[in-house]
């Protein structure tokens, strides 16, 4: 089989599967990643001296909320950038390589994904205090756009790491 | 600077260029996707008629678009043709996309159905994921590893601005050594390049690879 075909099926296997896996388990991912990137947020704005609030309410997985001001932020998953996260992750899986560097590529996109997505949501809020007018471009477009870009600029990395390794050994066997 | 740091640059740059220029041909992209949902509800027989400005499609057309034209554009070492050319596929498949999502959320309302909260999450992530397919099955053979490339064209190879291949010089070889390779070389021993279905699909944008079997 083409490897591109073989590529575009794994990876639609592999986002469906973990799209599954998301629906089945959305109050856990809104507890162990909404809610970190929210808090980590929130508690990085206040460092800039502005009156924050976030928390995380009871018996609603759907959403966190981030008071800035007088703006209130309702945090989705989709702003905490979890699907992009999870292309990532398709990706990986679908590209042939080594299961030791997708493990490699997974645990180090993890913090990376997390960094990315606490990111987003403190400059989402510094644009909310300093350029309000602006807000709704960055939240609906350009933020959302840079979802893709950020993956790719990951995915693309990993994959030249991988091919480096795998040049680098066959050197080896060579020599 | 860092290949990553001037991919993400030259991303956010054309996104942001292009978000602008958006404005402008925002309206005639969300009657060309509505017409197409229209097109789909009279095929199924729903009474409903779309606006444009309706919310059903406000908020899906644009970042998917501008996404893979971003991304299109930054790739470097790649012709301008390829570029637009894979823009223009992008945008067909993502409204192409967007307007059967649409119709499927909406054929679930009307037959009081669930699932509206699953074809939200496909438009959410499946659009950037197709973009991701598409420009991995353009790029050609990409960055395969040496056990999997086989005798793949390393002009072929990655990645964004990972190898700018506008910036490498050409060997020069000298007219009389080629004369003398190609005096030595069999003809069977010429590599058949496999020419699939796939690669005659792909082919206009990335024709090396079917030029590649043509010789």
């Amino acid at each position: 089989m083409d490897i591109r075909v073989r590529f575009c099926l794994l990876f639609c296997l592999g986002l469906a599967t973990l799209m599954g896996i998301f629906l089945q388990w959305k109050p856990w991912f809104s507890d162990l990643y909404l809610w970190p990137i929210s808090w980590t947020a929130a508690s990085l704005i206040d460092l800039f001296g502005a009156t924050v609030a976030a928390y995380d309410p009871v018996d609603q997985h759907e959403f966190t909320v981030i008071e800035i001001g007088r703006f209130v932020f309702h945090v989705e998953h989709q702003c905490s950038g979890i699907s992009a996260f999870f292309i990532y992750l398709a990706a990986l899986i679908a590209y042939p390589a080594d299961w030791e560097h997708k493990l490699r590529g997974a645990l180090l996109g993890l913090p990376a994904f997390f960094a990315y997505g606490t990111l987003r949501l403190v400059i989402l809020g510094a644009i909310a205090l300093t350029l309000p007018d602006l807000l709704q471009f960055f939240h609906l477009y350009f933020m959302v756009i840079l979802n893709l870009g950020f993956v790719m600029m990951l995915w693309t990395d990993w994959i030249r790491r991988v091919s480096e390794t795998a040049d680098a050994s066959s050197v080896e066997k060579g020599a | 600077m860092h290949y990553r740091g001037r991919f993400i640059c030259e991303f956010l740059l054309s996104g942001a260029l292009l978000l602008m220029g958006w404005t402008y041909v925002s309206d005639f992209y969300m009657e060309f996707l509505l017409s197409g949902v229209q097109f789909g509800l009279q095929l199924t027989d729903i009474p409903i008629y779309l606006r444009s400005g309706q919310p059903v499609g406000q908020g899906v057309a644009c970042p998917d678009i501008i996404a893979a034209a971003a991304l299109f554009a930054a790739s470097s070492g790649r012709s301008l043709r390829w570029r637009l050319l894979g823009t223009a596929v992008a945008a067909l498949l993502t409204s192409l996309l967007q307007s059967v999502l649409i119709l499927l959320e909406l054929q679930l309302l009307v037959r009081q159905m669930g699932g509206q909260e699953v074809v939200a999450l496909v438009r959410d992530w499946f659009g950037s994921a197709m973009i991701l397919m598409l420009w991995f099955s353009t790029r050609g053979k990409l960055a395969l590893l040496p056990s999997e490339a086989g005798e793949e064209d390393a002009e072929t190879s990655p990645l964004l601005n990972a190898e700018p291949l506008h910036d490498a010089k050409p060997a020069r070889r000298s007219k009389s050594r080629k004369t003398k390779k190609r005096a030595r070389k069999p003809v069977q021993d010429v590599p058949q390049a496999r020419v699939s279905l796939w690669d005659t699909v792909l082919s206009f944008v990335s024709p090396s690879s079917v030029r590649g079997a043509q010789n």
